[in-house]
């Protein structure tokens, strides 16, 4: 049985890319970062990027969904579904 | 004859009722259905007390509700002003106490916004709330009004008394001291340039339509009254499809778009991530851009796919209404460096680039860029003195009606006839399409109270967003201020797109030898390779 890593520290580590990488503070990991104007498009391809040097996580565009990306809780669990996918 | 913008739609509703008019996600409405709805709501407005000549403010994000919002707004007789509802509560209090407004017409996802606004003191004494999205208001919303009082309205128009010279919305836009300016726009202006589009562009009823700015944007209004002239169809673009180049590309194949006007920076986004493939989008026949450069390698890359479909620059600030020139792009450009020209005037307007004596700088020099004719906004609402600044006699004309307008660009008239934009003279700037007073956010930050010193310049970013909005400062008392925390405290008193993506932290910013900022220096040091972007 491999070890995962638990969802609760990917959170935390989402979160530390938009403070560190984007400049972008998230109160809470369900807040909509869409509706609030947190990620907007610049934004978005900084995060992709980091998205893969942090998790090798390698998201081709054509399968990726706006609701992947409302909040930091759905960018963590899209982490999660796509490690558990490659493995 | 429709002499104003909301007889545009009644016109195609007693022609073609049936006719698809707009589109959003799976809501679809005829034209007869938008004519009904939104005389059903200009008869409330009414009951409500809105009169002739009142401002109504717009606290809807795009969507079938608020271009009927907008219509009923007009058919009243009244002055639309779209607000953001992504800007601060205390920006939106500034544009809603500028505009001297008691009625508040909501949809959507604004439920906090507007608590927030009606806690501030005294605001619930002098405004209402009319709730006009389908679903119920939130429960923090105290609404006089919602959609189920329209529906017992009558459904046909009510009487008018408003002519083209009325004005038919207010828009805000940044301005340079810290407060918005809000730009009149009458429905003869709009008018002007939408009759002239209609006819260049040979739109016509089986059009399908994009409407991909939002609604407190001016180009938000050719999509809507260029489409109801015409009798096509309008299809709203989701906006949080932005973030992902493939769903517009999607979009823009499954509903047969057959026109695509956006921002650059949107067709640069796509181009990015190569979602356009070769001849792509067979129903496209034209896309449009304004607000900004369109950078030529990727114009080379549209072009390339789409050998079916015409590329048009449109030219022009809000307060000539939507764009006042055009150049249609011949052929794919060859060369990367080639510059687009901004072009010619469209019928009814006139470019004029002048020298500091107002007289005409020879062809081929850089001169000040003004526009003449009947795109000219009135003014600035109730600022007389901003509105002499900018608008100015014609010089020699011997009409006062006649005027000119500063646009702050540089440019430069061809032999060929083309005019060529250069820059700017001050310190605005275009990010995404949005255009920014640099002045604006510097005002916002000093208001944190929590810097010793700070700097904000614009730096053409080598991503696609135009011009990178750069933040240096020195902290204060609280020497540990992160750019994260400092962005999060701004953004309480900015929208999101005025938000600085660069950040750098000194001691002490560095001076010129007489003292100032030396901003130029800053710019070097944000210069794409010295810092990673945001």
């Amino acid at each position: 049985m491999t070890t995962t890593t638990p969802l609760a520290s990917i959170q935390a580590e989402v979160a530390a890319i938009f403070a560190r990488d984007l400049h972008i503070d998230v109160p809470a990991p369900d807040t909509d970062l869409l509706t609030t104007g947190r990620l907007d498009s610049i934004g978005m391809v900084e995060l992709l990027l980091q998205l893969e040097n942090h998790f090798g996580v390698r998201a081709e565009m054509d399968d990726l969904e706006i609701d992947h990306f409302r909040s930091i809780a759905a960018i963590a669990s899209f982490i999660t579904t796509r490690h558990n996918a490659d493995r | 004859m429709s002499r104003l913008l909301q007889q545009l739609v009644s016109a195609q509703a007693d022609r073609r009722p049936d006719a698809g008019a707009l589109v959003f996600k799976r809501e679809r409405l005829t034209y007869g259905e938008l004519e009904r709805a939104s005389n059903r709501l200009a008869h409330l407005l009414k009951a409500a007390g809105c009169a002739r000549g009142d401002r109504v403010c717009l606290l809807t994000p795009k969507s079938p509700a608020a271009i009927i919002a907008i219509l009923g707004v007009l058919k009243a007789d009244a002055v639309y002003v779209p607000l953001d509802p992504g800007s601060p509560v205390p920006r939106l209090e500034k544009m809603i106490a500028s505009c001297d407004t008691r009625c508040i017409l909501a949809s959507g996802a604004v439920g906090p916004t507007v608590e927030a606004l009606f806690a501030l003191p005294g605001f619930g004494a002098t405004h209402a709330v009319g709730w006009v999205g389908t679903d119920e208001p939130p429960a923090g919303v105290h609404a006089e009004f919602t959609r189920d009082d329209a529906a017992s309205q009558p459904t046909t128009p009510p009487p008018s008394a408003n002519g083209p010279q009325d004005p038919a919305h207010i828009l805000f836009t940044s301005g340079s001291t810290g407060t918005p300016k809000g730009v009149v726009i009458t429905h003869a202006n709009v008018r002007a340039f939408i009759e002239w589009a209609v006819g260049y562009f040979g739109t016509v009823p089986t059009d399908r339509i994009s409407g991909h700015p939002p609604l407190h944007f001016d180009l938000s209004t050719f999509d809507m009254f260029g489409t109801f002239l015409a009798g096509a169809e309008l299809h709203l673009i989701p906006p949080e499809l932005n973030l992902l180049p493939h769903k517009l590309a999607d979009l823009i194949r499954s509903a047969e778009l057959t026109q695509w006007f956006s921002v650059p920076s949107v067709l640069n986004y796509m181009a990015k991530f190569d979602v356009v493939k070769h001849g792509d989008f067979p129903a496209l026949r034209r896309v449009l851009w304004c607000g900004e450069v369109f950078p030529t390698p990727p114009l080379i890359y549209w072009m390339e796919r789409l050998p079916h479909t015409s590329f048009t620059n449109l030219y022009g600030p809000t307060e000539a209404t939507i764009a006042s020139s055009y150049y249609t792009v011949p052929s794919c450009p060859s060369n990367e460096d080639e510059t687009i020209p901004i072009g010619q005037a469209c019928a009814g307007e006139e470019l004029l680039v002048l020298d500091e004596a107002l007289q005409p700088v020879p062809p081929g020099e850089v001169g000040d860029l003004y526009i003449r004719g009947a795109g000219l906004s009135p003014g600035y609402w109730r600022d007389p003195e901003k509105t002499r600044s900018a608008f100015l006699p014609y010089p020699g004309g011997t009409d006062p009606g006649d005027r000119i307008y500063r646009t702050g660009d540089l440019a430069t008239l061809g032999q060929d006839g083309l005019v060529r934009f250069l820059g700017r003279a001050d310190s605005q700037i275009k990010t995404r399409g949005y255009r920014v007073e640099l002045g604006e956010i510097e005002a916002a930050l000093h208001a944190l109270g929590t810097l010793r010193e700070c700097a904000v310049v614009g730096v053409p970013s080598q991503d696609f967003d135009g011009v990178a909005i750069c933040c240096a400062y020195a902290p204060g008392a609280d020497a540990d201020m992160s750019p994260a925390a400092l962005r999060e405290a701004l953004a309480r008193a900015l929208p999101p797109y005025m938000l600085p993506s660069r950040w750098l932290t000194f001691p002490e910013l560095p001076k010129t030898t007489n003292g100032k900022i030396d901003r130029r220096r800053l710019k070097e040091l944000f210069a794409p390779d010295a810092v990673v972007a945001r």
